[in-house]
């Protein structure tokens, strides 16, 4: 039986769990990708973002070794995806956004199977095992996988993807079809995971990045709209911060913060006619202007707090700017 | 080649675990069950037949063992290969729309090997069937008729694995290559009637794969027949036709 070539050398630069460079993807006429330039940091939990057809997946695709780049490159923990073949499928774990399995077999089968693959044996295989379905919470589950839900499909395909114990963790959409029950054992599970391995999460499911992800990159159309760690994406972006004001007269105070240089923007809250939500430049200015002048007009003060721009809000601002 | 080791693993179990273990095997069994019996019964079922035409004669041969194991490889030349070629269909193609070949193909296993997997396991349940059923043919031949020449039968069907092997070549290709599991198996049908077709051919007949037909019902009638040629290209389009599915799944998005 012939020696395969030994597969090129990972990069020096391996400090990055990804490195994608002018990575470009084409069907037909449409640009899946057009020149996407990311990096992920190793040991990150990464949240890649972006309204559906954006590309997530056609890139998770590709650095899972199932699809091909046009042009540009895409490494993985230092190796090219295209080229290191086995090298690197040994280095992650993957679980697209609906797993298939086969049917006839139970989990605890699949898990073996999956071990198998990447030559674990004995103790160490037995252990893992149980442990991940541990995990999973499909411990004891005899059922054939042609009976599982969609949920226990996907708790599976994650105890799959970790059977490896993964430098990298590839999830696509992990959350998009479980009940809410399902998507907190999800999350949860990713959470513990942050600083064992890289997690790259695709998702449109903003609450789930902002629970469990510390850099965000956000695609849209096949680019990269922006990259960042979660608090300075929505510093950067968010335009500031925002502060609730309820007041008893809530016109009384709008006549005189009108003007102010720290203030940005006023709403007026629709449900409850006496509180105010002040877009403001200088946050710090207009906490040390504010009480004073709620107190120069007699008002009661009822509540001033700091509210913070969501991610949502900071998603929906950067695609609408970059499809203008 | 661990991955490829553990592939085939999970194939054998699959075999035995889906409907794979008896359409093929129970398939060829149930052909070495009636091939003899059929062989057997013919005449007397002529015989009843030509009663209902009062006047007419009808003299019909003692069937031999000869007659039984020509029923078989018949059999195997038609309806077998029609076997092969559907189950064979959507070996790659089944497991890529299902979703079960992306996983799979994200864990150090190669394309190459997931395709040398899936045509090794294809053709060792052919071979195991196959022996089965031959074994089943010649145990009850020999005993309604005796043995008879079942050393040129033994032969004639270990002939015609090489054009099994050749079909699981060829599907394994097509598999590889259309999404659809119905699409390759029209496609499968379409070459079975092109390579019998080529046997009408004076030039060609003698040398291509289509000729093993023939040459298992001149080894059993006649002690001989022209074989070398039919297997070596057999064998050879096989090889190529492996390396086609090798070089066509290496390239398509999964």
């Amino acid at each position: 039986m012939s020696v395969a070539a030994a597969p090129p050398a990972p990069s020096q630069e391996a400090t990055s769990a990804i490195s994608l460079s002018g990575l470009t993807k084409v069907y037909g006429e449409a640009h899946a990708l057009d020149g996407v330039e990311l990096t992920v940091p190793e040991g990150s939990v990464f949240g890649f973002l972006g309204p559906n057809g954006a590309g997530k997946t056609t890139t998770i695709r590709i650095l899972a070794g199932l699809a091909q780049a046009t042009s540009g490159s895409a490494r993985v923990l230092g190796y090219d995806v295209a080229r290191a073949g086995n090298a690197v499928r040994a280095l992650i774990g993957y679980l697209p956004d609906v797993p298939g399995f086969y049917g006839w077999m139970t989990g605890p089968d699949y898990l073996h199977f999956a071990a198998d693959l990447f030559g674990l044996r004995g103790a160490v295989l037995n252990e893992r095992v149980e442990a991940l379905l541990e995990l999973a919470g499909l411990a004891g589950v005899e059922t054939r996988i042609g009976g599982y839900s969609r949920g226990m499909k996907q708790r599976l395909g994650i105890a799959q993807a970790l059977i490896n114990a993964p430098r990298l963790l590839l999830l696509d959409e992990p959350t998009s079809a479980l009940d809410p029950l399902g998507r907190k054992d999800v999350l949860e599970m990713v959470a513990g995971l942050a600083g064992r391995t890289t997690v790259f999460f695709s998702t449109h499911i903003l609450a789930d990045v902002e629970r469990v992800c510390d850099t965000v990159a956000i695609l849209d159309r096949g680019r990269v709209v922006t990259q960042a760690p979660m608090d300075e994406l929505k510093t950067r972006h968010g335009g500031g911060r925002r502060l609730l004001v309820e007041v008893d007269l809530p016109d009384a105070l709008l006549a005189v913060i009108d003007g102010q240089p720290w203030l940005t923007g006023i709403e007026r809250d629709a449900q409850s006619g006496g509180l105010l939500r002040l877009s403001v430049a200088d946050l710090q200015a207009a906490q040390r202007a504010l009480p004073g002048l709620v107190a120069g007009q007699g008002l009661a003060l009822r509540r001033l707090e700091v509210e913070e721009v969501s991610l949502e809000e900071v998603f929906v601002d950067l695609i609408e700017a970059d499809r203008r | 080649m661990s991955g490829l080791r553990a592939f085939l693993r999970k194939e054998l179990r699959e075999t035995l675990h889906t409907w794979r273990l008896w359409v093929l095997p129970g398939l060829l069994v149930f052909l070495g069950v009636t091939s003899p019996v059929i062989t057997a019964l013919t005449p007397k079922i002529i015989q009843f037949a030509a009663r209902s035409s009062p006047g007419t004669t009808v003299t019909v041969a003692t069937p031999t063992a000869r007659e039984a194991y020509l029923q078989f490889v018949g059999n195997l030349g038609q309806l077998a290969l029609l076997a092969i070629i559907i189950t064979v269909s959507g070996a790659i193609s089944g497991e890529v729309r299902s979703g079960t070949a992306a996983l799979v193909l994200t864990k150090p296993i190669s394309r190459t090997a997931f395709v040398i997997g899936k045509a090794t396991t294809a053709f060792a349940l052919i071979l195991a069937s196959t022996a089965v059923g031959t074994i089943v043919c010649i145990g009850i031949t020999a005993a309604i008729f005796g043995l008879g020449p079942a050393g040129h039968f033994v032969l004639a069907v270990a002939i015609w694995l090489a054009y099994a092997l050749l079909f699981v070549g060829i599907m394994v290709a097509l598999s590889a290559r259309l999404r659809s599991q119905m699409a390759a198996a029209a496609y499968g049908v379409g070459v079975f009637a092109a390579l019998a077709a080529l046997d009408a051919l004076p030039t060609v007949r003698n040398y291509q794969p289509g000729g093993i037909d023939r040459a298992m019902t001149d080894l059993l009638r006649h002690g001989t027949a022209v074989w070398a040629w039919p297997l070596a290209t057999s064998l050879a389009l096989a090889a190529i036709t492996l390396a086609v599915a090798v070089t066509r799944f290496n390239r398509r998005e999964l």
